[in-house]
């Protein structure tokens, strides 16, 4: 048991650190990612990329580094202190990278993996699983991809894809099984779609923070080439499964307000507790030690995720609770945080009287959708529950 | 970051469960917590035996000076299996502070007794606040070369069967109070034990002092240092306690599942409903959290780190979700939960005594606050 990170993790943070303390410094525009992927910059991702930190995991052969996920979480963990733009490489690095590694063809590998490592140009990828009729549900699915000689031809339409519009590539899940006696899960391949493609339509969502930062896409007849098949035919649902631990292990889900609540304990240090009511001022130090606690937990179970995956076990199991834990720690800390500031925390930033740096109304708008993206909370408790207690499906 | 329990720890932590599993049985059980005294002798000499009452003690003193790991794991089982002996007030609370601020010739007597279970040692010094009834803090008056010993302080487990008592009282000679340790002896003049009808199983005691009297050769350390000294130790005592409250936690969280699995109504197992599968998801991830809260404590310990933010954190999570986890199980066992057979009760009311024992998590709490410059 060690509950510290190696001397050589801590050098490795630093230098994160001082490289995103000197990126920020020089960037104009201001960093503020606090939706994982809201923020997109090719030039960033780049600057990384030549520090070789994306694919950190990944094998040396296809541009990675074979490091750890615990030291993917440290990364991580930097890039939601600071806000980076990571919205470029961010779904190839976590999502695609480690499904070609397990299922890809060596073709795929040896294209894709590089050029999302080095950030190169169309290297950007966004997700496309759920439909409209088709939330937790994921095998409700019903676009379809047809073989007709070397191609699929693709129909139906995606939604809640968040970066479509600035995603060169799109990670499709799509029925190639119609025969309704087929069982659901046995039924849908995973695909990697050119965006570009001839009857690919992508139409923006306004999303309750006013931003446009998701996406309705829509597919008449688009041809994809087989190679761009991932692993098995009909086997997508499976392999959807076995990569998920991937996506739901990692800290951002916990920090991706961080600065929320750094800013948040900075902006009580500065408070004049003498003039408060004294009720609320000892609520505000137990509403903070509370969220201190629970960040606590939250991080050490993402990082004791990673360390299973290093491992080489499987999982799932605290995958899922991790994420549900850190999801539901998110959501609240914006909801504590505003009343911790009280009325001027309704200010966006921009504003003179904006009490934060950062922009606590406009996270506390993006909580809610914290809770059930990639998985709801209520889908990953029945995961815990079933999976890991073993209590029975239905 | 390392999670692993190393090959040595689970090979212990697989003795205590042996040992435990075999002597703890429900009924066993039953019977000694209905006896006069509330714990077995027999087991006390079988633990002291195996050395656990000798865990924190260097072997000089005829302990085995085990690392705070493996004390942390004892009672992690201690928890799960609802074993009450005065292992933790007479190891734990009292020879710790004795080890802390004894002198040599006083470690020499004392501690081996500790070590070897011959003797138990009580503790009664306050914990938090509440300890120590108004207006009844123990004053020590000196009266020629010994002390006399007034006042009162509650909840001090296993009294009637103490050699020794340990008590905290201001040595009052001037203005400024000068909290100093004293150890009484009970069978000596001015001194009763009370029962306290709680509705904890593991019985308390008040201990009630009228002028006790105390040879100077038993105050403990030096006059004025008292707090000190149990400040020193109450980390590593909070952390024994969150150990306790985890493997408590996890027992608890088992038998609900188990009893989710098994009990049937509406033609299928409760653990079908999904309401039911939340709750003991919630108390999983609850179990989880406290798990990793004081495992880290207990890594800070071991390694000599500084560790007062961890351990107020432990205490905090541990004592709201073993409450909580433990009222939530009563929603899923029903009425069979609220009946003596069951054993739910046991972790109910261990849960809520734990909870409030070193002060509950709004104090803690404001110790992590302060931890946080805030």
């Amino acid at each position: 048991m060690r509950f510290q990170f190696t001397p050589a993790q801590e050098a490795f943070r630093k230098e994160v650190v001082s490289f995103l303390e000197a990126e920020k410094a020089a960037d104009d525009t201001p960093w503020k990612s606090y939706e994982l992927i809201g923020d997109a910059s090719i030039e960033f991702s780049r600057k990384l990329a030549k520090k070789n930190w994306i694919g950190i995991t990944w094998p040396k052969a296809y541009g990675g580094r074979e490091l750890g996920y615990v030291d993917k979480c440290i990364v991580s963990e930097e890039m939601c202190r600071f806000q980076a733009p990571i919205g470029f490489h961010f779904l190839g690095e976590r999502q695609v990278g480690p499904a070609l590694i397990k299922f890809g063809t060596d073709w795929q590998k040896e294209y894709f993996l590089p050029r999302i490592t080095a950030a190169e140009e169309k290297s950007s990828f966004c997700l496309l699983f759920s439909e409209p009729d088709a939330g937790s549900d994921l095998a409700a699915c019903s676009t379809t991809a047809i073989l007709d000689g070397d191609h699929y031809i693709v129909n139906g339409q995606k939604t809640w894809n968040s970066g479509a519009h600035h995603a060169n590539w799109g990670w499709l899940l799509a029925k190639t099984d119609t025969d309704e006696k087929t069982p659901k899960h046995m039924a849908f391949s995973e695909f990697m779609v050119d965006l570009t493609l001839p009857g690919v339509t992508i139409k923006p969502i306004t999303n309750m923070a006013g931003e446009h930062s998701f996406n309705e896409v829509f597919f008449d007849n688009v041809a994809i080439h087989k190679k761009y098949l991932v692993g098995k035919e009909n086997m997508g649902f499976k392999q959807i499964m076995a990569q998920i631990d991937y996506e739901r292990s990692g800290p951002e889900r916990l920090l991706q307000n961080l600065p929320v609540y750094e800013q948040t304990i900075a902006y009580i240090r500065k408070m004049d507790a003498a003039s408060k009511d004294p009720a609320y001022y000892a609520w505000i130090r137990d509403a903070a030690a509370q969220l201190e606690i629970e960040i606590s937990i939250g991080r050490l179970m993402c990082y004791q995720t990673a360390w299973i995956i290093d491992q080489k076990k499987p999982a799932t199991i605290q995958a899922a609770m991790g994420k549900a834990f850190c999801t539901q720690v998110a959501k609240r800390l914006n909801d504590v945080a505003t009343r911790i500031i009280g009325r001027t925390s309704q200010i966006m930033s921009g504003s003179d009287w904006a009490p934060l740096e950062t922009d606590v109304a406009r996270c506390f708008l993006w909580g809610p959708s914290y809770t059930l993206q990639g998985g709801s909370v209520e889908v990953l408790k029945n995961i815990v529950a079933q999976r890991g207690l073993g209590l029975p499906r239905n | 970051m390392d999670f692993s329990i190393t090959k040595a720890h689970q090979l212990l932590r697989k003795s205590f469960v042996d040992y435990l599993k075999k002597r703890c049985d429900s009924d066993s059980r039953r019977e000694w917590m209905a006896s006069e005294k509330g714990f077995s002798q027999t087991v006390w000499e079988e633990i002291s035996e195996l050395g656990w009452t000798g865990l924190p003690f260097d072997e000089k003193y005829g302990g085995l000076n085990g690392s705070f790991f493996e004390l942390f794991f004892l009672f992690e089982q201690l928890g799960a299996f609802q074993l009450y002996t005065p292992l933790f007030t007479s190891s734990i609370l009292t020879g710790m502070v004795l080890n802390e601020a004894g002198s040599e010739s006083q470690k020499q007597f004392h501690l081996p007794k500790l070590s070897d279970g011959d003797a138990v040692y009580a503790a009664a010094y306050p914990l938090q606040e509440n300890d120590i009834p108004a207006g009844q803090g123990v004053k020590a008056v000196p009266v020629y070369d010994t002390w006399h010993l007034t006042g009162t302080c509650l909840f001090v487990q296993h009294a009637p069967v103490a050699e020794k008592i340990l008590v905290l009282a201001d040595a009052d000679e001037g203005s400024a109070p000068r909290p100093t340790l004293f150890l009484v002896d009970p069978k000596a003049h001015g001194t009763t034990v009370e029962l306290l009808e709680t509705l904890g199983e593991e019985k308390e005691y008040a201990v009630r002092l009228d002028g006790a009297i105390v040879d100077t050769k038993n105050i403990i350390g030096d006059i004025g240092k008292g707090q000190q000294y149990i400040n020193n130790v109450l980390p590593r005592a909070m952390a024994l306690k969150c150990a306790e409250m985890t493997g408590g936690l996890q027992a608890l969280t088992d038998m609900t599942v188990a009893y989710a699995k098994q009990r049937c109504q509406f033609n299928k197992p409760l653990g079908a409903l999904q309401i039911v599968q939340h709750y003991c998801a919630d108390m999983f991830t609850d179990l989880e959290g406290a798990r990793l809260l004081s495992y880290q404590t207990a890594y800070r310990i071991n390694d000599g780190l500084e560790c007062h933010k961890e351990v107020a954190m432990a205490q905090a999570w541990c004592s709201d979700v073993y409450t909580k986890s433990s009222l939530l199980a009563h929603q899923i066992f029903g009425a069979n939960g609220f009946t003596e057979e069951y054993d739910l009760h046991l972790y109910t009311k261990h849960a809520k005594v734990s909870e409030l024992m070193f002060g509950h998590s709004v104090f803690q709490r404001s110790a992590v606050a302060d931890s946080m410059n805030i």
